[in-house]
């Protein structure tokens, strides 16, 4: 299922290079097959191998206990809340040939706008009513600008790297003028102990969130024709319009929906951290994008791997938190992140040959 | 005979080049109505004009006696178009470029993709295409050889088209086996009662085929005749004028 749509020339899973090298054979010496060379070929076991070396590595040099504490596999797990949803909504975009670097801004913007409609209310409204009203301005500020970046990119044709650096731009600005560039405390208690640090079976509220909005996500796109018409305007949005598909609508959708998720990270981040982050969310953008492109899914439309886009969205959470435990200092994670990419680049190149 | 397609004063200019003006044509129920002209004399502008890709400046297109203006009136009134350039997504199968944009779904609220019924008309749809060398309707079309895909366009369009087909130089990319089983297709559509215009540059096959052809030179329709009686040579003549 996974790599029916993926570009052909980035991915070679089981399924695609079966495909390739049998066309032509009768359909039984075709199937699916699971051998060694076809798995070592398929770019979610790749990157999960590498994850599992790292988790062993990390556990050896951290004595066997520290890598493994109880706390650090919760926040490791916090984490990829948010990584996984701002990756998934990115690997989306990346699949109608489209890219969204203002993703961190409309994180701390819509924190900061719900936060403080969160601080407004909490005198004179219950608690839970001023954090769902606040989750809903979280949302709401995202789609807002997700609608803007899909109007600019979708309907006026500006090209989306230009239409999201301006919005990067204006996003943190805004948000540096309403907080006065300090970050927004006292946000009601319930918050934090009733979500961010909340637990259901185990597993922390903010990333059971991020599992439905990723499933539902999911479920849409590979079960209607939403996601077929997506990778259609990723892949040639002339041909996508000449079949009356409506492209400038379906691009729109998209930023919002990549919007949206950051709307829903801008909430977790409140409610994990207990205030605002407005200095921070530099690299949400990169992060999502070198997420996507290590799992294969690639810049220029057309496929997408939502497995690979998870892995590889997972990758830069384990080096960042291992290098930490090992004493080792965290900008390490950039330079292993950086490379792992090009390695991973350069595979897709070398496998087009 | 039913007039099954209408076009009135059709009038297109880009910047100051007129790509069209005043074109008059009509196409009956089951008739096939061969477009001719040199290149740049406007037969893909006016395919264009008539499924609603590009917009006229002046004169109307109507189906059924229904305007068509946009892309969406095609899709209601039943127009099937094989572009020139195909219009086909090289990253997406065999099956989803078949269906793209009419898939089928089943299910209420959530309309869920129908994967297992598409692919199997899509199988049904090659294969009565007869192209024995195209399998699998999982490949990815960019990983067709140019024919394939043509035949596939021509697979599309069929599927769509319930009283009008378009097909702009359907066969040029196709070996002698495949321009009759296209051409018999084509047919084969007519015979049905749908109105087809064709254009291609394969004349003798023309001749053959259609029951009217239309030359254009200039963006002006300056010859609408039966095809009984006439030569290549004649009608090459026309097509490129004295020069
Ligand atoms: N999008 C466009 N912008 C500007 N000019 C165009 C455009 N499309 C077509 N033209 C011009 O309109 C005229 C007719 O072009 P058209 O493509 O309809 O010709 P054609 O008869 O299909 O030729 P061919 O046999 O080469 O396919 C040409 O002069 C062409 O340059
Ligand atoms: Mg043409």
């Amino acid at each position: 299922m996974e790599t029916t749509q993926t570009k052909p020339v980035v991915t070679a899973g089981p399924k695609e290079t079966g495909k390739a090298s049998g066309a032509g054979k009768p359909a039984a010496a075709r199937g699916r097959r699971l051998s060694v060379t076809s798995l070592l070929g398929n770019r979610v076991a790749q990157v999960l191998t590498v994850e599992i070396a790292l988790i062993i590595m990390f556990g050896f040099l951290s004595g066997g206990t520290a890598f493994f504490s109880d706390t650090n596999v919760r926040n490791m797990i916090l984490t990829a809340a948010q990584v996984v949803l701002l990756g998934v909504a990115q690997a989306i975009l990346m699949s109608a040939g489209q890219i969204d670097i203002s993703q961190g801004a409309v994180v701390i913007l819509s924190s900061v706008f719900g936060g403080k409609v969160m601080i407004a209310m909490s005198g004179s409204a219950p608690e839970a009513v001023a954090i769902t009203v606040g989750l809903l301005v979280c949302v709401v500020t995202g789609i807002t600008v997700g609608l803007i970046n899909g109007f600019l990119v979708g309907r006026m044709g500006i090209n989306s790297l230009v239409a999201t650096l301006g919005m990067l731009s204006v996003a943190s600005g805004v948000a540096a003028v309403v907080t006065k560039g300090t970050n927004i405390f006292g946000l009601p208690s319930g918050l934090q102990s009733g979500f961010g640090f909340a637990q259901i079976a185990g597993i922390p509220a903010p990333t059971l969130l991020m599992a439905v909005v990723v499933g539902v996500i999911w479920y849409f796109y590979r079960r209607t024709s939403w996601g077929t018409h997506v990778l259609a305007v990723g892949s040639n949005r002339l041909a996508a319009s000449r079949v009356g598909i409506p492209t400038a609508r379906k691009i729109a959708g998209v930023f919002v929906l990549s919007a949206f998720v950051c709307g829903i990270s801008g909430f977790i981040d409140l409610a994990r951290y207990s205030t605002t982050d407005i200095s921070g969310h530099t690299n949400d953008a990169m992060a999502s994008i070198a997420g996507a492109l290590i799992g294969g899914t690639s810049l220029t439309g057309g496929g997408i791997s939502f497995v690979g886009t998870i892995a590889g969205s997972l990758l830069a959470i384990i080096l960042q938190s291992g290098l930490v435990i090992i004493n080792l200092s965290p900008f390490y994670q950039t330079i292993a992140v950086g490379v792992l990419l090009i390695i991973a680049v350069s595979l897709d190149k070398l496998r087009r040959r | 005979m039913t007039e099954v397609l209408l076009i009135r004063d059709l009038g297109k200019r880009f910047g100051g080049v007129t790509a069209l003006h005043n074109v008059n044509l009509s196409v009956g129920e089951g008739e096939i109505v061969s477009l001719l002209g040199d290149n740049g004399a406007g037969k893909s502008t006016l395919m264009n004009v008539i499924c609603g890709a590009v917009r006229a400046d002046e004169g109307s297109v109507t189906v059924d006696g229904e305007e068509l203006t946009s892309l969406t009136d095609a899709k209601r009134l039943g127009v099937g178009v094989v572009y020139q350039d195909l219009a086909l997504a090289p990253h997406l199968s065999v099956t989803e470029n078949l269906f793209l944009g009419n898939e089928h779904t089943h299910g209420w609220g959530i309309r869920r993709l129908n994967r297992k019924r598409m692919a199997k008309e899509a199988r049904d749809a090659i294969e009565a295409l007869g192209i024995s060398t195209l399998r699998d309707v999982r490949l990815p079309v960019g990983r067709l050889s140019g024919g394939q895909r043509q035949v596939l366009a021509v697979a599309r369009a069929m599927n769509w088209a319930k009283r009008v087909i378009l097909l702009d130089e359907p066969t040029a990319a196709l070996g002698p086996k495949q321009v009759g089983i296209v051409l018999d297709s084509i047919r084969k559509a007519a015979d049905q009662g749908i109105g087809v215009i064709l254009v291609s540059h394969d004349i003798p096959n023309v001749l053959k085929l259609s029951h009217r052809i239309v030359i254009l030179r200039h963006g002006t329709v300056i010859e609408d005749v039966r095809p009984d009686g006439r030569t290549v040579a004649e009608v090459v003549t026309k097509m490129v004028g004295d020069e």
